[in-house]
């Protein structure tokens, strides 16, 4: 048997590996092969003899298939080819205690410690959702052979069938629902492509708001697939009596558990009701849920909350109607765990927390709540990234950033010639070195800190992909940085003195090439595409490669990163502060002082105005541009841009807490409230309009003048405040919680005793949402959850909150008498505000008395 | 085999007890080819004094290794304890890696250990179980327990090889290095500078010498502020 088409998932069941291909007609096959995982024995060092004693042994193995013996780098750093003996064993299932019995030979074992379906693609050079042609033999034997290279950027994907389910819970007088509350009601939507899927369910981010009426689902899935409709939506609701209309059937589910058929009627799509023949109740519910997902067969099934609550949830309710076995939602049966755990994690000093992965075999489950890429970059980030990595779309849905360039390495290692082994863990520490060196080397990328306050005519250059640039440009990796061969000859890293291979290019700048490549490529056909579904498609491609890029350079020194290590992570500063310092002098021999700089971005401002040409600029970053070798942007012109102090030091600025108004009326906003994902919606709409106002101000002097006009701004909202028009919604903060057990009184400690209170027990990591209600007091009672929907809050604080929200934007440039001795109290600038508000209101009406006498 | 080491006559790592009064008034010597564990419920404070231990050995022209698994080396703070030296050449004699995960823990003491040359040697491992501390967090690893053993087997032979060992760690219920370890010090309540409550399993001083000792740490401002200073 031969097929040409696009994998969609894989799963393993005892010593069966399925497989779900969906060929060119966008016909579904599901195939059950023999998959043998391979792992590789190092046999460096022996003898021929010996190593064919070794591979004798390790075929009498009862559980082993086949063995070989080939040559291969036993790792990246491996200098040069060694014997290895290919072990291909019976089965997934079998893999782990094979792997232990090899661990007896006491020699190295290579590629044995990845996960087992990542394996699967990497073990068959393949990767999800890229075209490839499967031959099958009778005995369960397989071959892949890929049609496409991951490096295609213009490739196309058959078009998945994608339903999305989202189910609201009847709670009690608990705010948060249990798994013993019954079902209020399921929402299904279901979509025939996913192109349809990737503009309009992306653009409404809660499906509950997508306002698309049956009728013009039905137009809008004509246009996108002609004729081939099978999609629609339906609303489950536990309290609607249900009804059939037998004159207009429009097709028939067969629920095969309970032998039980519904009928859904074409009525539907022209009234929007969904009909049904008897009364509706919880566990109809659920079989029509389960017959509804078995009899369209989406591939893509997406659950809010899935992992965390619903699936489980689902499952529960099922377990409570003795219905568990009937509920199956995958293309096997498999059934769904009654409790899920999770775990928290620290990411770049930040704790989060996530659920473990619920996976539905044969189908792509995506938790959006859990999903890092599919919430940034949509399903098209996913795929890209799942056919990259050779990850799974529902493992690579849920993977952090690390893990998928992890992934992307394993397979440019695994697709080189010879072929690059992975050993097992992560061995390579840091090296000893002189503290004096580390003093150095340790510095991290370069900051020029501003003299706090507001600067006119200033240019923001920003260096493009830096660090990637970087470790492109100078073979930048874990193998390559302070290499065994080339302490002579390799290139010399600025400051720190490292060396660099000169003979091997390394894992992560190939890995650097084909993303930074690849998204070259996509950001040009985002611009000239005039297709916007394709732009849409483009753009989520870009974004989730965005990703890659961002976090490869904090990854090179993760602890478990296997490509990475921490001289590899020095070697990058150490660059960077180079090209920077050279971006700089550059800067200042065409007439720019540096009014801040930050890592891969200077703030420039000209010495005077014979400077301050867009020619003089383009000349400056050309300069650069050639200089380092990395392309350097404009990043634009601010008209006016503060840099604000710290906390109770006016000389001292926060490197990261700047903003600024670009000339085209656009502002930039860094670190300030209105950035900060833990500020309540208001305070965030109130700094924007704050800053929308400050935006259209030409010049520094126009906005200091501006204050007491955006004082106004500012009563507006304490009015609206006073007398409670703002919903207590608008002014919750959003926080995660930064550990389990509190001790003190803190507002985040006292918001996770109030769920504790409701018997939700917050972790590391968690989101906690609250609204101050009486700043005054010490309990619990001092905050209200969200999701206890509170009518109060207290007014006084958060008057002082809007104030603060307030003067972060005009306190770094308010004039010297304000800021000096007693007036730097925060009551002492607002008053100071406040009269000299009064006094421009005095000063209009009295010209405006002056223009009615016609003086 | 450590009994061995401890009766070689070796060069002792003297101190300098007016500068920094904890250890250095309880411990008038560290032993050459013993292994010294240090606990502590204040383990960031005990790794900040250990900066004054670093700086008495590399001014008495002792090789010093740092195993920093608690990341606390702080180069500004050993700029207090190192009087009227220069601190660049004193920062040269002080090797350091930091171990971040258990197998690099291991592959450290590994590199400590073949370096030893000579006696005149401290190996300093701070907050040493910490690495294996957060693989038990993250269940990521599945051979805490063989590292572990390996770490502290190979600590024993940096010990046994002649260098003296310092180990820093917060209190456990039952430290797997003090069966190894000649010279235990437990330390309570450190934050709050009021009483050295426990001094266990120490040879030379007797429970009446405990000593109310206390410490003023200022902060460092060593962090650049403002654009003048690159200029």
């Amino acid at each position: 048997m031969e097929l040409i088409g696009w994998i969609i998932n894989i799963s393993f069941q005892k010593d069966e590996t399925h497989i779900w291909i969906k060929d060119e007609h966008k016909t579904l096959h599901h195939l059950a092969v023999n998959y043998h995982p391979i792992m590789y024995v190092d046999a460096e060092g022996m003898n021929r003899n010996e190593v064919e004693e070794l591979t004798q042994k390790a075929e009498k193995h009862p559980h082993v298939v086949k063995t070989r013996n080939m040559f291969a780098f036993a790792s990246s750093e491996a200098m040069r080819v060694t014997p290895v003996i290919e072990v291909k064993v019976k089965s997934p299932r079998l893999f782990p205690t094979v792997v232990n019995d090899f661990r007896q030979l006491k020699r190295p074992l290579l590629n044995m410690d990845l996960h087992p379906r990542e394996k699967f693609f990497l073990d068959t050079k393949s990767s999800p959702l890229a075209k490839c042609r499967i031959k099958v033999a009778p005995n369960g034997e397989f071959q892949i052979h890929m049609l496409e290279t991951i490096r295609n950027a213009l490739y196309s994907v058959v078009p998945l069938k994608v339903m999305a389910i989202d189910v609201a819970v009847k709670k009690g007088d608990n705010p948060f629902p249990s798994e013993t509350d019954p079902i209020d009601s399921i929402e299904i939507t279901v979509f025939s492509s996913h192109e349809l899927l990737n503009t309009d369910f992306m653009a409404n981010a809660m499906p509950a708001s997508y306002s698309l009426s049956p009728k013009n689902l039905l137009d809008v899935l004509a246009m996108v697939e002609g004729d081939d409709i099978q999609s629609f939506c339906i609303e489950l609701d536990s309290n609607q009596q249900l009804e059939y209309r037998s004159d207009q059937i429009w097709g028939y589910i067969t629920l095969k558990p309970l032998s039980l058929t519904a009928k859904v009627s074409r009525a539907y799509w022209e009234s929007d009701a969904f009909l049904f023949e008897d009364a509706f109740n919880e566990p109809q519910a659920l079989i029509l849920l389960a017959g509804l997902v078995q009899y369209y067969d989406p591939d893509v099934l997406i659950v809010t909350n899935g992992d965390r609550f619903t699936l489980p949830y689902l499952a529960n309710r099922a377990k409570y109607w003795g219905i568990e076995n009937d509920f199956q939602l995958g293309r096997l049966p498999c059934k769904l765990p009654l409790h899920n755990g999770s775990q928290s994690y620290v990411s770049y000093g930040q704790i989060h927390h996530k659920s473990m992965p619920i996976y539905i075999p044969g189908r792509i489950h995506i938790d959006r709540k859990n999903s890092h890429f599919f919430e940034d970059s949509g399903l098209f980030g996913v795929i890209e990234l799942s056919r990259l990595g050779g990850v799974p779309p529902d493992r690579c849905a849920r993977s952090t950033i690390g893990t998928v360039l992890t992934s992307i390495e394993f397979m440019i290692a695994s697709t080189s010639n010879p072929p690059i082994l992975i050993p097992q863990g992560k061995a390579k520490g840091e090296l000893f070195k002189s503290s004096e060196l580390l003093l150095v080397a340790d510095n991290g990328g370069i900051t020029y800190p501003a003299l706090p306050g507001m600067y006119g005519k200033v240019w923001g250059i920003d260096f493009a992909s830096l660090y990637p640039s970087i470790m492109l440009k100078h073979n930048i990796s874990s193998e390559t940085v302070l290499c065994k061969c080339c302490s002579d000859t390799g290139e010399k890293v600025p400051e720190i003195g490292y060396h660099i291979c000169a003979k091997k290019r390394g894992i992560v700048p190939q890995t650097m090439k084909l993303i930074l490549e690849k998204r070259l490529f996509y950001k040009y056909l985002q611009r000239f595409c005039t297709d916007p579904m394709l732009k849409k498609k483009y753009y989520g491609i870009d974004d989730s490669l965005k990703w890659i890029l961002v976090s490869c350079f904090g990854y090179l020194g993760f602890k478990n990163a296997r490509f990475g290590s921490i001289e590899s992570h020095q070697a990058v500063t150490a660059y960077a502060r180079h090209y920077l310092r050279i971006a700089q002098q550059v800067c200042q021999e065409h007439g720019f002082q540096t009014i801040a700089g930050l890592t891969d971005s200077l703030f420039i401002q000209a010495r005077d105005d014979r400077y301050n040409t867009l020619e003089n600029v383009t000349k400056t970053i050309k300069a650069i541009s050639e200089r380092t070798g990395i392309a350097i942007n404009v990043d634009g012109y601010f008209k006016w841009i503060v840099f604000t102090n710290i906390k109770g030091h006016s000389g001292i600025a926060a490197l990261n807490r700047y903003f600024g108004a670009y000339d085209d009326g656009r502002y930039k906003i860094r670190g300030i409230l209105g950035r900060q994902h833990s500020t309540p919606p208001a305070v965030k709409e109130f700094q924007k309009e704050i800053l929308e106002a400050m935006a259209n101000l030409p010049d520094p002097e126009g906005v200091i003048q501006a204050v007491p006009e955006l004082f106004t701004i500012l009563e507006k909202w304490k009015r609206d405040l006073k007398h409670r028009k703002i919903d207590p919604k608008n002014l919750a903060f959003s926080i995660r919680s930064g550990k389990e057990n509190y001790v003190s009184n803190t507002v985040q400690a006292l918001t996770a005793k109030r769920y504790q209170k409701f018997g939700k027990h917050v972790k590391a990591g968690e989101k906690m949402r609250y609204i101050i209600v009486d700043n005054d007091r010490t309990d619990i009672d001092r905050v209200r959850l969200v999701d206890e929907k509170p009518s109060e809050y207290d007014v006084q604080w958060y008057l002082g909150y809007f104030e603060k929200a307030f003067l972060e934007l005009v306190d770094p440039f308010m004039p010297k008498e304000v800021l000096d001795g007693k007036l730097r109290k925060q009551e002492s600038i607002l008053r100071w505000i406040q009269l000299e508000a009064s006094a421009s209101k005095k000063n209009l009406n009295h010209e405006t008395a002056r223009e009615h006498n016609g003086i | 085999m450590l009994k061995i080491a401890a009766s070689i006559q070796e060069e002792r790592l003297p101190v300098n007890g007016q500068k920094l009064p904890r250890f250095q008034r309880l411990i008038h010597e560290w032993l050459p080819g013993n292994i010294h564990l240090v606990e502590s419920d204040d383990i960031k404070q005990v790794n900040q004094d250990m900066h004054c231990v670093i700086a008495d050995a590399c001014m008495g022209n002792w090789k010093v290794t740092i195993i920093d698994a608690a990341n606390s080396f702080n180069p500004y703070l050993l700029d207090r304890y190192t009087e009227n030296e220069d601190t660049t050449t004193i920062l040269k004699k002080i090797l350091l890696a930091r171990p971040f995960q258990t197998q690099q823990h291991v592959s450290l003491i590994d590199q400590a250990y073949r370096q030893i040359r000579h006696n005149r040697q401290l190996v300093l491992a701070t907050s040493f179980f910490q690495p294996f501390r957060q693989a038990l967090k993250e269940n990521a690893e599945e051979n805490i327990t063989v590292d572990l053993m390996q770490s502290v087997r190979l600590l024993q032979k940096v010990a046994v090889k002649g260098a003296t060992v310092i180990v820093t760690d917060k209190i456990s219920a039952s430290n797997p290095l003090i069966p190894f370890s000649k010279v235990h010090l437990q330390f309570r309540n450190l934050g709050s500078n009021i009483w050295l409550d426990q001094l266990l399993a120490h040879p030379f001083l007797p429970p009446n010498q405990y000593r109310h000792v206390e410490q003023q740490v200022k902060k460092s401002l060593s962090q650049q502020l403002t654009l003048h200073d690159f200029f």
